[in-house]
Order: C-alpha cells, then sequence, then structure tokens
C-alpha cells in the first residue's frame, strides 16, 4: 500500500467541500472503530452518524493504483467523506489502527469484484481478436459535409467582420454573431465554436473594447487559418473516408475532436514506464466553452519532456465530476496515452501509482532544465509564428541568476548571460509572483531551474515568460499554484 | 531585421481591421510604407512576400479586401511572432531575498479559497477565515503578502483577526514585509501593522514607534502612544503628547502614563481631571493606575468640590457638580460604567483596591455628601447614584448602614439601595417586615421598583445562566411570605423562584396564570411549570402533556427536554404515540427523550429530581 498522507488523501476527494467534512469527522472523533488488515491492504472502520447504526466504510487497495471505496451511508458521492475521514485518521495516527482480519462482507465484496474482473478481461480478449471497430462510411462521409456546411457559415462571418470592420460592431452585430455561434453547435465543429464564442468574449467587453482589439484582430485570423485548414482536411477525407485522422497536427482536436483513449492506443500513441512530476497547476472557468478546466504542467523525469494534463469539467456537470488539485507526490504509468499536440503535448493514464518525492528527483527535474536560452526561445518562436498553434507553450530552463533591470523589469539569465524578460499577467492568479520571489533564500535565485510559459506581448513586441515554479536541490517553489 | 517597419505597418493593418477593409484600397498610409518593403525585400525574401501582400490589399476589390487584409495580417503576424524581442537594455540589480522559511505546498483547493477571502469584499468572509486559519492554510509562503495587506480590511473583525494571525502564525517572518507596507501617514491598517512590528521586534522597533508618535497621523499617533507605557524614558514624550490638540491623541497618552505611573505621570493625570476639557479622558486612566495617593488627593478634591457646589450659584453649580461626579467616578475600578438610571441593564460596576485601601476615607467623603443638608436633590442625582454604588461595592457595615438612611421619598432609584443594603444588615423576617409593606399597592412606581431589585438580587444568586428556567430563590435567605406578598402584587416571574412547597394559593396563582397562550417555547410558562412540578402539583405532567400536543417544538431546547423528563414513566407510551403524529417536526428528538426516559436506571429513577435530569440530559448529547 502507498504511504498514505494528507496530500494523497486531498487527491482523492472529489472536491473541496467532502476534504472539509472528511476533516471535520476525525476532528469531531466519529470514528470509535478503526482497523487494518495484516497484509496492509483494507483499512476499515465504523463511523458515527446521525442515526442509530454507525456507518461501515473501508477503503481496499488490493489493487494498488486504484482503492476501492465502500460506505453504507446514503451517499452518492464516491469517496464519501466517511471514507475520507477513515483516511484522515490513519494518515495522522496510523497507530491508532488495530490490526484485525478481514469482515467476511468485504471479502465477499472482494471476490465479487475480482469475478467480474476476470469475466470482463475475457470479453476483451475476444473483443481484441476481432477487427478494430469499422467506420461507417457513409455516416462519416454525411458528418464531414456537415462540418464542410458548418466551417463555411464561419468563415462566412469572419470575412463579413472583416469587411465591416470591429468598430462598426454593435449590440445587433453581436447577437448575430451569438446566434450565429448557437448554431454552429449543430455542424460537429465544436472547437471552431468555442474559438468563435472566445471572439465573442473579447468584442463583448463592454468596458475597454480599444484594448482588446490587438486580440480580436489575432482571433479573426486564428478562425481563418482554422477555416482553411480544416476545409483542405476536411475535403481530404470526405474524398477519402477510409484516410486515418490527422495526428501530426492538433487539427483535429481545435475543430473539436475529444480523442478517445482506444483511438490513441489504436495510433500507438502511448508511453510505458512513464514517471511524471507535477511542476505546476492551475485551475479556470472558460466561459467559450462553458467549462472549468484543471490543468497540470508535468516534466517526464525520463526525457524531460513537458507534458499537460487538461481536464475538463462542463459548467452544467461540473458538480458531480472529480476537481483535480496540485499534487505532491510522482506518478508512476506502465502506459502514458499522448495526444497529437506541439511541444507540450496533452497526456492521460488510467492506472497511476504514486511514491513520494526525493531530493534526488529534484536533482534530476535540474538536470533535464533547458541551459541554453537561444535554443528555446528559437523552438518556442517557431511553434507561435503558426497561427493555429498553441501560443502559450511552456518549457523548464535553467537559469544562472533571477534579477532585475531598471528597477520595474525582472528577468532570467542564463549561463552565457542570455535573458528573458518576466511578466506577471499571463496567467491569472490573486497572489504577486514577483513579491513572493522577494521573499525567497538568495541561494534560491540562482543556479536552479524554474518552469516558465511563454507568450509574445502584441503591444510591446516583446517575447516574454511567466515564471510557475522554481525547482532547486530540496524543493519545488510553486509561484503560482 | 527592420522590425520597426514591420511594427509600422501593423499599426495599419490594425487601422484597417477597425475600420473595415471595405476601406483599404488603395489606402494611402500602406502605399507610403511599400517602397520600403521592396527594398528590404532585396536582402530578405519574407519582407518581399509582405510586401505583395500588402499590394493585394491595395488593389482587392471590396468583395475580396476582407480575405487579402487577413492573408496580409497573418502573414505580418507570424513574421512579428519570430522577433519577439528578450534583452532588456539596462543596469542588472540583484533582487533583496528576506529568506522567509515557509513551504509552497498547500494545494491550491485548499489555498485559493484562502486568497479569495483575502482578496474580495462579501458577506460571510470572517466564518471562512476562521477556519481556513484553524486548517493552517495559511502557513504558505503565497499566503503571507496577501495576509499583511489585508490588515488594511475595512471589517475590523477580519482585520483583528489577521493581525492574531499574523502574531501568532507567522512572528518574526512577517517582519520583513509589514515594514515595508507600512505607511506612518496612513488609516487604522497602518495603525496595526505599527503595533505588531512593535510585538514582534520589540525594541528594535523603538525608532519607528518614536518617528510614529511625534510625525504620523493621528491614527499612527494613537497606536505608537499606546506601547509607550513600559519605559520611563518615554515619559517626557508622552506628557508631551497628552497636550496634543486631537482628543484620540490625548486619551492614548493618558492612558499610557497610567501604565507608566511615575509621579509624573500621576501629576499630569492629576492636573487633567481639574481640567474641563480633559477631565472625561483622565477617569479611566486614572482608575487603571490605582495609586492609593492619587486616590487620596481626589478624595480631598471632592470634599474641596462639594464645599465649591454648596457655596456656589447658577452657572458654576453645574460645574461644580460635573467636577465632583469625575472625582467619584475615579473612585471606582477600571471598566465601571455607569449609566443612565434607565439601562440599568448595562451597568457594570468594579471595585478598585486603591480604593479599598482608603475605604474610611471613601466614607468620610461619602457620609459628608449624602449628609450635607438639601444635598439630595434632583440635579446631584447622578452624584448621589455614583456615591451609593461606591458604598455598595464598599460593603462595610458603616457603608450599609448609611445607604439605609437614604430618603427614598427624594428618588425611587433609593428603594434598590436602600433594599440592597437591608439584605445585608437585617434577618429575613426584619427584611420582609420592613419592606413588604410597599408591595401591598402593587402598580404604585414603588412596588415596581421593589420587585425589580429583588428578581435582580435572586439572578445574582443563582450561579447558572438565565436561559435556566428551573432556577430558584435560596429559601434559606428569604423570608417564607415573600411568596404571598408577590402572589398578591402578580408578579409571576418572582412567584415561580419562591415557589418550594405545596401551597394552594401558589397552587392555583401559577396554574391561572398559564393563560390560553400559554406554550412551552415562553420563558414564563416554562418558568411556571417547573414551579408546579417543584411544589408537587399533581397535575402538573398533564399540564406539559397537553402543551405538547398543541403544537410543535425544537425538542432539543434544555428547558423543553427537562419538563419532558420530570413526567413519571406512565407517560413514555403517549409520548411515543404523539412523536408519531403528522404536525410533530422533529420526531426522532422526541423519540430520543422517550428512550432516554425509559433507559433510566431503577436507582436513579428512584432519586429522581437533578440527578434524573443529569442522567438524562447526559444521554441526549
Amino acid at each position: 500500500m502507498n504511504t498514505i498522507t494528507e496530500a494523497y488523501v486531498d487527491s482523492l476527494a472529489p472536491n473541496a467541500g467532502a476534504i472539509k467534512n472528511g476533516r471535520d469527522l476525525v476532528r469531531k472523533n466519529s470514528f470509535p472503530v478503526r482497523c487494518i488488515t495484516v497484509d496492509h491492504t483494507l483499512l476499515f472502520g465504523e463511523c458515527k452518524g446521525s442515526g442509530k447504526e454507525p456507518y461501515r466504510c473501508s477503503i481496499d487497495f488490493i489493487q494498488e493504483g486504484s482503492p476501492v471505496f465502500r460506505c453504507t451511508c446514503p451517499s452518492r458521492q464516491f469517496p464519501c467523506k466517511h471514507t475520507l475521514g477513515l483516511l484522515y485518521a490513519y494518515a495522522s495516527s496510523s497507530s491508532s489502527f488495530e490490526t484485525s482480519d478481514i469482515p467476511a462482507e468485504i471479502a465477499d465484496k472482494r471476490d465479487k469484484a475480482e469475478k467480474r474482473e476476470e469475466k470482463k478481461q475475457a470479453v476483451e480478449k475476444e473483443g481484441a481478436a476481432k477487427a478494430p471497430r469499422k467506420v461507417n462510411k457513409s455516416a462519416l462521409v454525411k458528418k464531414i459535409t456537415a462540418q464542410l456546411e458548418g466551417i463555411a457559415i464561419l468563415e462566412k462571418l469572419v470575412l463579413q467582420v472583416v469587411h465591416n470592420g470591429l468598430g462598426s460592431i454593435d449590440k445587433k452585430m453581436v447577437q448575430l454573431i451569438e446566434e450565429q455561434a448557437k448554431q454552429l453547435g449543430n455542424y460537429y465543429i465544436p472547437g471552431a465554436q468555442a474559438a468563435l464564442r472566445e471572439l465573442l468574449l473579447l468584442l463583448r467587453e463592454d468596458g475597454d473594447r480599444e484594448a482588446n482589439y490587438g486580440y480580436a484582430i489575432e482571433q479573426l485570423i486564428y478562425l481563418q487559418a482554422l477555416v482553411k485548414k480544416s476545409r483542405t482536411y476536411l475535403e481530404q477525407r470526405a474524398e477519402q473516408p477510409d484516410l486515418p485522422m490527422e495526428t501530426d497536427s492538433t487539427l483535429e482536436e481545435l475543430l473539436g475532436h475529444a480523442w478517445q483513449l482506444a483511438e490513441l492506443r489504436e495510433l500507438g500513441r502511448t508511453k510505458p514506464n512513464t514517471e511524471l512530476l507535477q511542476l505546476a497547476f492551475l485551475s479556470y472557468a472558460d466561459h467559450a466553452s462553458n467549462e472549468f478546466v484543471d490543468h497540470g504542467w508535468w516534466i517526464d523525469l525520463e526525457d524531460g519532456t513537458i507534458r499537460v494534463t487538461r481536464h475538463m469539467r462542463p459548467f452544467r456537470a461540473a458538480k458531480q465530476m472529480k476537481e483535480e488539485d496540485s499534487l505532491f507526490s510522482i506518478v508512476q504509468t506502465d502506459e502514458l496515452l499522448i495526444y497529437p499536440g506541439e511541444l507540450n503535448a496533452r497526456v492521460r493514464w488510467e492506472h497511476a501509482r504514486f511514491r513520494e518525492i526525493g531530493e534526488a528527483d529534484y536533482h534530476r527535474v535540474k538536470q533535464l532544465a533547458i541551459a541554453s536560452y537561444p535554443d528555446v526561445i528559437k523552438k518556442v518562436k517557431n511553434q507561435i509564428k503558426n497561427p493555429l498553434s498553441d501560443k502559450m507553450p511552456a518549457a523548464l530552463v535553467a537559469f544562472q541568476s533571477i534579477e532585475r533591470v531598471n528597477d520595474d523589469t525582472y528577468i532570467l539569465r542564463d549561463a552565457q548571460n542570455k535573458q528573458i524578460p518576466l511578466a506577471t499577467n499571463l496567467l491569472e492568479a490573486p497572489h504577486q509572483p514577483h513579491v513572493i520571489l522577494g521573499l525567497l533564500q538568495p541561494e534560491e535565485l540562482r543556479n536552479q531551474a524554474a518552469l516558465i510559459v511563454f507568450r509574445h506581448e502584441l503591444e510591446s513586441g516583446r517575447l516574454v515568460a511567466q515564471i510557475m515554479s522554481i525547482v532547486t536541490d530540496r524543493r519545488l517553489i510553486r509561484l503560482l499554484y | 531585421m527592420s522590425v520597426e517597419l514591420l511594427q509600422d505597418l501593423q499599426q495599419e493593418v490594425r487601422r484597417l481591421f477597425i475600420a473595415g477593409s471595405a476601406l483599404a484600397q488603395g489606402d494611402l498610409r500602406i502605399a507610403k510604407l511599400q517602397p520600403q518593403l521592396k527594398q528590404l525585400g532585396e536582402s530578405a525574401p519574407v519582407f518581399n512576400r509582405i510586401a505583395e501582400a500588402s499590394d493585394a490589399v491595395l488593389s482587392a476589390s471590396r468583395e475580396d479586401s476582407a480575405v487579402k487584409l487577413l492573408e496580409l495580417a497573418t502573414l505580418l503576424s507570424a513574421v512579428l511572432h519570430t522577433q519577439g524581442k528578450t534583452e532588456t537594455v539596462g543596469e542588472l540589480q540583484s533582487i533583496q531575498s528576506e529568506s522567509i522559511d515557509l513551504p509552497t505546498d498547500m494545494p491550491y483547493r485548499r489555498l485559493k479559497p484562502l486568497l479569495d477571502i483575502l482578496s474580495t469584499k462579501g458577506q460571510g468572509r470572517l466564518e471562512q477565515l476562521r477556519q481556513a486559519v484553524q486548517d493552517g492554510v495559511h502557513l504558505d509562503l503565497r499566503a503571507l503578502p496577501m495576509m499583511c495587506s489585508a490588515l488594511d480590511e475595512t471589517f475590523p473583525e477580519i482585520a483583528e483577526l489577521v493581525a492574531e494571525t499574523i502574531r501568532t502564525g507567522y512572528g518574526d517572518s512577517a517582519l520583513p514585509l509589514l515594514r515595508r507596507q507600512i505607511n506612518l501617514q496612513g488609516g487604522k491598517g497602518d495603525a496595526r501593522r505599527l503595533l505588531l512590528i512593535e510585538r514582534l521586534a520589540g525594541s528594535e522597533a523603538e525608532s519607528l514607534v518614536l518617528d510614529a508618535a511625534e510625525n504620523g497621523s493621528v491614527d499612527l499617533k494613537i497606536a505608537a502612544i499606546s506601547t509607550l507605557g513600559e519605559y520611563a524614558q518615554h515619559e517626557s514624550l508622552l506628557l508631551e503628547m497628552s497636550r496634543e490638540k486631537r482628543k484620540e491623541v490625548r486619551q492614548a497618552a493618558f492612558d499610557s502614563l497610567a501604565s507608566l505611573g511615575t509621579d509624573a505621570a500621576l501629576n499630569r493625570l492629576f492636573e487633567a481631571l481639574t481640567s474641563s476639557k480633559d477631565r472625561e479622558l483622565a477617569i479611566e486612566p486614572i482608575r487603571i493606575a490605582n495609586s492609593t495617593a492619587l486616590i487620596q488627593r481626589i478624595i480631598q478634591l471632592a470634599e474641596q468640590s462639594l464645599e465649591t457646589y454648596m457655596r456656589s450659584e447658577g452657572k458654576e453649580r453645574g460645574a461644580a457638580i460635573e467636577q465632583l461626579n469625575a472625582e467619584l467616578l475615579c473612585l471606582h475600578g477600571s471598566g465601571t460604567v455607569v449609566s443612565n438610571r434607565n439601562s440599568y441593564w448595562h451597568r457594570r460596576i468594579n471595585s478598585s483596591r486603591a480604593s479599598e485601601a482608603l475605604s474610611d476615607a471613601v466614607y468620610a467623603v461619602v457620609h459628608k455628601l449624602l449628609t450635607t443638608r438639601d444635598f439630595i436633590a434632583p440635579e446631584t442625582e447622578m452624584v448621589v447614584e455614583n456615591a451609593a454604588e461606591l458604598l455598595l461595592t464598599m460593603n462595610t457595615e458603616q457603608g450599609n448602614r448609611l445607604l439605609l438612611e437614604l430618603p427614598q421619598e427624594k428618588s425611587i432609584v433609593f428603594i434598590g439601595f436602600r433594599f440592597r443594603a437591608a439584605y445585608r444588615l437585617m434577618s429575613p423576617a426584619e427584611l420582609f417586615r420592613a419592606f413588604a409593606p410597599m408591595l401591598e399597592t402593587p402598580s404604585s412606581n414603588a412596588a415596581r421598583e421593589l420587585l425589580h431589585v429583588i428578581e435582580q438580587l435572586v439572578s445574582e444568586q443563582t450561579d447558572s445562566s438565565d436561559m435556566d428556567a428551573s432556577t430558584t430563590a435560596l429559601a434559606e435567605c428569604w423570608d417564607s411570605r415573600w411568596i404571598h406578598a408577590f402572589v398578591k402584587a402578580d408578579a409571576a416571574l418572582l412567584v415561580t423562584q419562591f415557589a418550594h412547597k405545596p401551597d394552594r394559593v401558589v397552587t392555583e396563582y401559577l396554574t391561572s396564570s398559564l393563560g390560553k397562550n400559554a406554550s412551552l417555547n415562553r420563558h414564563i410558562d416554562q418558568r411556571i411549570l417547573f414551579a408546579l412540578y417543584r411544589i408537587g402539583y399533581k397535575d402538573t405532567p398533564e399540564l406539559v402533556f397537553g402543551l405538547l400536543e398543541r403544537r410543535y417544538y425544537y425538542y432539543n431546547d434544555d428547558n423543553i427536554q427537562q419538563l419532558i423528563a420530570l413526567m413519571p414513566r406512565s407517560y413514555i407510551p403517549r409520548l411515543r404515540e404523539l412523536a408519531l403524529k403528522p404536525n410533530v417536526a422533529r420526531p426522532e428528538e422526541l423519540i430520543a427523550i422517550a428512550d432516554a426516559m425509559e433507559a433510566a436506571p431503577a436507582e436513579i429513577i428512584e432519586e429522581s429530581g437533578p440527578s434524573l435530569w443529569r442522567w438524562i440530559r447526559n444521554k441526549l448529547s
């Protein structure tokens, strides 16, 4: 069984409310019965409830990476606050747990689960022997035709806006675009729809529309590029529906395709035996696609690639979905699934184990940092010059020093005295990263590594970066989350 | 690469995007840039492509203009994205690092809510902040600066909690930020910063504190002065501050002078007491100083003020009485609040150790006051009351005797003082004989005042809270005839508190006092029922049950639970039946009570009374 720490339990919780309730239960001494089996694969106990009978809850670690939560309470959430509370109790005082035999009812459940798993694997084996899913050609062509129609609508709209000018956009025009955006929902291009909504958000700012013109123009450029590239791509596929989907670029995802894990496996986009360390985390609301996004930046301890996890929770369904959080352990997975992408491809995994971070890991991360700024800047510029690319690539860079220039500008300096200017407005947070720099130890501002995210500043013509985290020999300093 | 030219072109493209590509044809300003573009194109091909794209815009028809403009913009944007500058010209300076020893280990889900609390306004933040601090969320480097900034919060409770947390949670680690943030001309937030810095840095903060005291804004001055009462070396500064124009500053100085307690400090306080400007401000500091020498001087001063009053006329009289009143107030203990008679409940009288040490002298001056002919009059009401309160607090035999002699006819309030004094001096029977006759005209002011005082005394006697409806007066201290006097005077509350043994008159009175609108939620009805139980009225359980049937209650009220628990066991099945009725709000609570009653072991039931209730209450909690 993994070492159970508070942070580990936090990571299992579906949301902040469950964390609070779980902790409250422990604080109020609600667990009179706490047990652990001799082989340490099962934690179980009783929790005082509001009714007559206490709730019986348990956490089964028979499959290390995926614990099974069971509880007799009526809550539909898993893990419920009782199982979380029991885990917190274990994290803070494992000695208060009595060694005991596995209760009969749980042994029964385990048996049933095992049988179910065996059956499932047998079916899967059978299924795998068959050919990969057959594509219904006519349905596909129908879909592509609809997509092309949607693209055409989008193009017409974009050209109309450019033709009339941004200054002429009044309430009526905004309403029209809104309606069109809604309409696009019928054409299987949700990604393009969201991009149009982005434009709307920029135009709808009643406050300072002028300041947004630059970004609006960039968004129009993006939309036009999307139109052109997808039209070529879709027309090709309409003629040859058997062609595999494009994976050299992110075009499919930009149109709105949600890659299934099975698809990624079929395309061979997996990597075995990977260890990932989370360097930074952020959660934000995307009003263009109406969802919450839990965004993590990770480093692959083997080759130093910066990977990204993106967990989307549509506003409407957000309550039922698990919220992700900062993670303070190393993730080990036998199968890392990699989405088509650029410098920071999106990844996912189904099963994972956790292990504690050690100083050796921090050393490793520093070794993997890019030492030469001209190198990384070249890579970044190469990506962002493409209108459809991810405009905010992240990289782990080494720095000789973090310093100030002219009193107000902060910079990173590499060993050859090349600089990268720093900004604080690329990713939103209520706290000030540069104030926090001033609170660190002096050696932490010298000869360390930093995870930074780049962006080209339109107004000033500078390529700036924001520091998300600093990696030293002893710790990870999160300036973001 | 001539980036400026491209940026100029970018500006023109932006202009056209805003105005509309329909107007792009033949645009002059773009045309002007063409020659330069073409020239540069000779050495760098990308400029040629840009020149071509601009040409296309210039010559496009209205229908094609949007496409062409977008093409130009796309190309231009791509090129500019490769030209981003990363070097900054200028002198490199190192960043000052304060080496604060805090981790950044809080996960997003726990840290973000705290940061949101500190950066927004709105309801409910105090409780959330308290919880977050209790969970230790603030012990993260990212929260530290925002916590320090939150000292400027407009909600004082939040700001105070923040200050407390900074002091206990961060301690010295917060000093660098606090020093950086403080503005000596600031407001309450900066005053809190100063206090924190002084608290954390001690003597190292001295120069800052002195600077604030002499040159700061009013809020900063007050905060600084409040810390200067510890050390004699600041005496002269404090004396200076006690003469400042602003009242709040003088007050702060007086407070600190009181802590200092040196001769010069006490002299200044005495001086302040004699000035009409600072008289009020000096009272509490004088009490805090607790100096018998000072109190002695004030007693002498009071005697003089009395003479002045008797001698003078008109306006001078009014001034003298105010002076005398202030002097008397000094003789009370710190924190004493003697407000308007009508708000008796807000009155708080504390005793002063210095006055107690000089009790004879205090008695002497009060005696003079109260026995001087014609002194007791409506104009001197305040002073006389204060004097009486002093005697009451000091509780000496001679003081009590003097109180007993207060002329009741001159003021209703004296009844209270007389009665309290009499309670101390007389036997219960004597007390009854002396005061019960007043109750014979129950509607008179005198009777009402007397009942009021008795209620207060009884409430002071019982240890438990006001909420407990089963409290009684101590039977040994009171004559048994009081209860009938209370019945005659229709003083229901007192009747319930004095009912100890069976009595037909009392029973009849109590049962008839349970009016039509009686309810288990009304405090007086609860009291009546407890009293009926106590005196053994056999139909009490039925009365309680009747009220239970009438409507639903929240059964986790201590009084209601106890009233039910006092029922005999035969009622348990009826209670369970009642719990099943539809209009009962929380049947499980009622059932829990019935269960607890049923589960009570035999020995406890035999004892009945308080031990049974304690057992049941234990079971229910």
